[in-house]
């Protein structure tokens, strides 16, 4: 089984073409990474910002997470159109979206995972981008990284 | 079709597993590369000692062409018992790492991607990733299977 990282960019939506033609069948799961309004608070700092997380940040998270699961929708509705039997998942984590990515594979025990990267029809280790950095970094498994269109 | 990157250690032996596991029944070249000697002692600072650069060791570079035949098909060898379809290939390179080359014949076969075993013989262990994996990844246009020796 793959793991799927999918955020809706042209360079995840080549990593699904790419899955498919090589693992044709294969089933898959397309992971959308979202996270909590709390968390982005904290992230930037805003920790010490009394009071105003709690209702706001509901609605936002219903938001974020309606978001991600319409992302999430779109890209196994595209890996399915491609002959991958996939199904789309997201998860909320605090912070860089690789931890989370790793742990949904840990937890599915995901084959692979496969990445989009920037870059412009080469993957650079500048131009990798961060997530499928730090994944790649930290995986115990494979990972599949497919560049992204020339004209990224 | 695969390019599977062997050099007949143990996380290229994963990398095999990998590939067979994440594209059962996939076409897969088997590639070890191989450099002549007068470019290994090139490399290793010796081109400047009493006029070696230029000298030819044809014998020696016959036993590393040989060696490097035993291991491409022992990697075929392997790959077949897992379940790709597997050809021995090798190569030679005048580079410092294998990677150009590596992808100069994944270009050649139109490959769907290059499997890469992210550590292998090389001595200078990068931080994160091996040499010839971050010189595939950086340079690539296609599609990359990273493997981890932890992996399979």
């Amino acid at each position: 089984m793959l793991l799927i990282a999918y955020d809706g960019s042209d360079h995840a939506k080549a990593a699904i073409e790419a899955a498919a033609k090589l693992m044709p069948g294969a089933d898959a799961v397309v992971v959308t990474v979202w996270e909590r309004y709390i968390d982005g608070l904290a992230r930037a700092g805003a920790v010490g910002i009394g009071g105003i997380a709690d209702d706001a940040g509901a609605d936002f998270d219903k938001h974020f997470e309606a978001h991600a699961q319409r992302m999430a929708s779109e890209g196994a509705a595209a890996a399915n159109a491609r002959g991958l039997k996939a199904t789309p998942r997201t998860e909320a984590g605090p912070g860089a979206p690789a931890a989370t990515i790793l742990n949904v594979a840990d937890h599915l025990g995901a084959d692979a995972i496969v990445l989009g990267s920037r870059g412009h029809g080469r993957i650079s280790a500048l131009l990798l981008g961060s997530t499928s950095n730090q994944v790649l970094h930290h995986a115990a498994r494979p990972v599949l990284v497919v560049p992204g269109p020339a004209d990224d | 079709m695969l390019l599977i990157a062997y050099d007949g250690s143990d996380n290229a032996k994963a990398a095999i597993d990998a590939a067979a596991k994440v594209a059962p029944g996939a076409v897969a070249t088997v590639l070890t590369t191989w450099e002549p000697y007068s470019g290994t002692l090139a490399r290793a600072g010796a081109g400047g000692v009493s006029g070696m650069a230029g000298v030819a060791f044809p014998d020696l570079d016959e036993q590393a062409r040989a060696t490097a035949e035993r291991v491409a098909a022992e990697g075929a060898e392997l790959a077949a018992a897992a379940g790709l379809h597997a050809t021995a290939r090798t190569a030679e390179t005048n580079a410092t790492s294998p990677a150009p080359l590596i992808i100069e014949i994944a270009d050649e076969l139109e490959v769907d991607a290059i499997v890469v075993g992210t550590r292998g013989h090389g001595r200078v262990k990068s931080m994160v990733l091996g040499s010839t994996s971050h010189g595939v990844l950086g340079h690539a246009t296609r599609p990359v299977l990273l493997v981890p020796p932890t992996a399979g």
